[in-house]
């Protein structure tokens, strides 16, 4: 794998307080103006899930991934619709999501406004009066600075740990 | 011991809430039902080469599946005969044998024992190796799909299927054949197996309630019954139920279902251009039914979804809780970017963090769970919709409900969950063949 730089300090702190208020906005369930200000047009916003193999087992031609999540912003926008419908009852009372960002890598991407952005993640879901729920998962995004300076999510692989999905499902933003 | 005819009253269409609930009934359908009944296992396209194999379940029983040298395939129960450690930790792979990891104990793609460490020295004659091979489970296929059986006296798989096929042949062999798509997804939900497989067997009554939000902001041709605004006028669909127990409900003419835009568009032209190819293939009949969408289980707990392309098993984990398999299914002859339209729409739809699944699982857990409470868990389900209104079905034989909403396949299900759960056997099943249908047709 080819050596990625790691940006100047000033950069990574303003990806981290980027990635802080995109965690925020979600929170507050701002759905609209987080897909509108924060996600680029060609976004490309997976979940992917790994069967168990063997090391080396190299003969298999299965696939290896399970998806769980494969948007692009067209499916988001779907999304984010059926939050704004006023008619989803499986998020009334509200569900409240929170989530932990931590081992944040910056890295400097292709181009000179892109930038590469390792994470790790915990999230914690509570709904209902007794659904507490805990997903781990690493995240690789790729996030681009615009013309007007601001930074915009461009490429989300969401790489889950837990084989099987315990916390029900993984319809909550990842 | 359980009072079996206390649980399902076929002829008033009602079912006692304990079976969602009760230990005991449980303990019996893992014997009656899942101990006889065939149970999917996978598919052709998962374990295509000599060596291939993957990992499921037979009811609670772990199975390794296995594509053998011949192009066959055998199943075993996955625990080693010597001390009894699971002999397969990967999910899925290709293999020349399988070696237990406790002490070594090899096995062969066909199950047979084939060497154990130091036998001479420490075994020395003692062990019969040909008695020790890894258990075997009979398995049988209908096109592509494999399912196994506990049961040796139970019917061939076809004959199982029976009458059903006829239906299933539509979207199964139609252009040419079916496949399932990659891993399945797993997902944990604390509910009833049942919940999961009556909804998808028989309820379209839901879909434009339960799913209100996802159909609104979906678009595609069921998205007309978000929020209840319209009813499937006369004539827009049809139930089915079948001798044991699997069931359709079909919404004509809805196949591209929730695919919206250049997708639902590319969906909907397959759909026509192949409804002629259909009819050549299969019949004038059953082309009148291919490009609508289908809403299915195959009894017990193998449901799909045919137009949202989704095939489910859900695996029972005690009275409360499931594990469940989702694949995406595809038609073979579907062009690349279909397929992959295909399985976007069903992941957004009905994957693990599918719009509409997450709607269904938090009606299927209270269903299940608020049976906790002893004067909740002695009332009763209620499925009488559509009740007297449904004949027998000339051209497939099965039983037909001839509105696109209504409780026939619900019914047709819990009649033949009484009947597994009342018969010693299988020669006692077998001799209600000729009087299914009189029960549900009140005759």
């Amino acid at each position: 794998m080819e050596e990625l730089n790691p940006v100047a300090h000033e950069i990574y702190i303003e990806v981290q307080q980027v990635l802080f208020k995109e965690t925020r906005m979600l929170r507050e369930e701002r759905w609209r103006e987080w897909l509108e200000t924060m996600v680029e047009k060609d976004i490309v916003y997976r979940a992917i899930v790994s069967q168990l193999r063997f090391r080396k087992d190299n003969r298999y031609t299965g696939e290896k991934d399970v998806p769980s999540l494969d948007e692009n912003w067209a499916g988001l926008d779907r999304r984010v619709a059926q939050m704004e419908s006023g008619m989803q009852w499986t998020t009334d009372p509200a569900e409240r999501v929170r989530h932990f960002i931590t081992n944040l890598e910056v890295f400097e991407g292709q181009t000179p406004n892109e930038y590469v952005i390792y994470s790790n993640c915990q999230t914690v879901r509570n709904r209902r009066v007794y659904e507490e729920m805990t997903y781990c998962y690493g995240r690789n995004d790729i996030w681009r600075r615009g013309a007007d300076g601001k930074l915009r999510l461009a490429r989300r692989d969401v790489d889950v740990d837990e084989r099987f999905v315990s916390g029900k499902n993984h319809n909550f933003p990842m | 011991m359980v009072d079996v005819d206390s649980l399902v009253d076929v002829k008033n269409g009602m079912q006692a809430k304990r079976i969602f609930w009760d230990e005991d009934i449980y303990k019996l359908e893992l014997e009656k039902i899942f101990g006889r009944c065939w149970l999917f296992l996978t598919h052709d396209s998962i374990i295509p080469n000599v060596g291939d194999y993957t990992v499921t379940f037979m009811g609670e029983d772990e199975v390794l599946v296995v594509r053998q040298r011949d192009g066959s395939v055998k199943a075993f129960l996955n625990y080693c005969t010597h001390r009894g450690a699971r002999v397969v930790n990967a999910e899925a792979g290709n293999a020349r044998g399988f070696t237990c990891t406790y002490h070594g104990w090899a096995f062969g793609l066909d199950g047979s024992l084939e060497s154990v460490p130091f036998e001479k020295e420490v075994y020395g004659n003692v062990l019969k190796k040909d008695t020790l091979g890894m258990k075997e489970v009979r398995v049988d296929s209908y096109k592509g799909f494999w399912y196994g059986n506990f049961d040796h006296n139970a019917p061939p798989l076809a004959d199982y299927l029976g009458d059903y096929r006829w239906f299933l042949d539509i979207w199964m062999d139609g252009t040419g054949g079916a496949e399932l798509i990659g891993p399945p997804a797993r997902s944990i939900l604390k509910c009833n197996w049942k919940t999961p497989t009556e909804n998808f067997i028989g309820d379209a009554y839901h879909v434009g309630w339960t799913h209100a939000a996802s159909l609104k902001a979906l678009g595609g041709p069921l998205s007309v019954l978000a929020g209840n605004k319209h009813l499937p006028p006369e004539g827009a669909g049809i139930q089915i139920t079948s001798r044991h127990g699997h069931g359709v409900g079909i919404l004509f003419n809805a196949a591209s279902a929730l695919m919206g835009g250049e997708e639902g568009a590319m969906a909907a032209k397959w759909y026509a251009e192949n409804q002629p190819k259909v009819a050549k293939r299969l019949s004038e009949a059953q082309a009148k039914y291919y490009g609508g969408h289908f809403n299915a289980s195959i009894f017990p707990n193998n449901s799909y979804l045919w137009g949202t392309n989704t095939f489910k098993v859900w695996h029972p984990r005690g009275p409360h809780q499931i594990e469940v398999f989702t694949w995406t299914i595809v038609e073979k002859n579907m062009p690349q970017e279909l397929k992959d339209a295909v399985r976007r729409s069903m992941l957004r739809t009905f994957g693990t963090a599918g719009m509409l699944e997450s709607d269904d699982s938090d009606n299927m857990e209270s269903m299940t769970n608020l049976n906790r409470g002893p004067h909740i868990v002695t009332g009763v389900l209620n499925s009488q919709m559509g009740m007297g209104n449904e004949h027998e079905d000339a051209e497939s034989g099965n039983i037909i409900g001839p509105s696109a909403i209504g409780e026939t396949s619900y019914r047709g299900f819990y009649r033949a969950y009484r009947e597994y759960l009342k018969a010693r056997d299988w020669d006692e099943i077998r001799a209600n063949n000729g009087k299914w249908k009189d029960e549900l047709l009140n005759r």
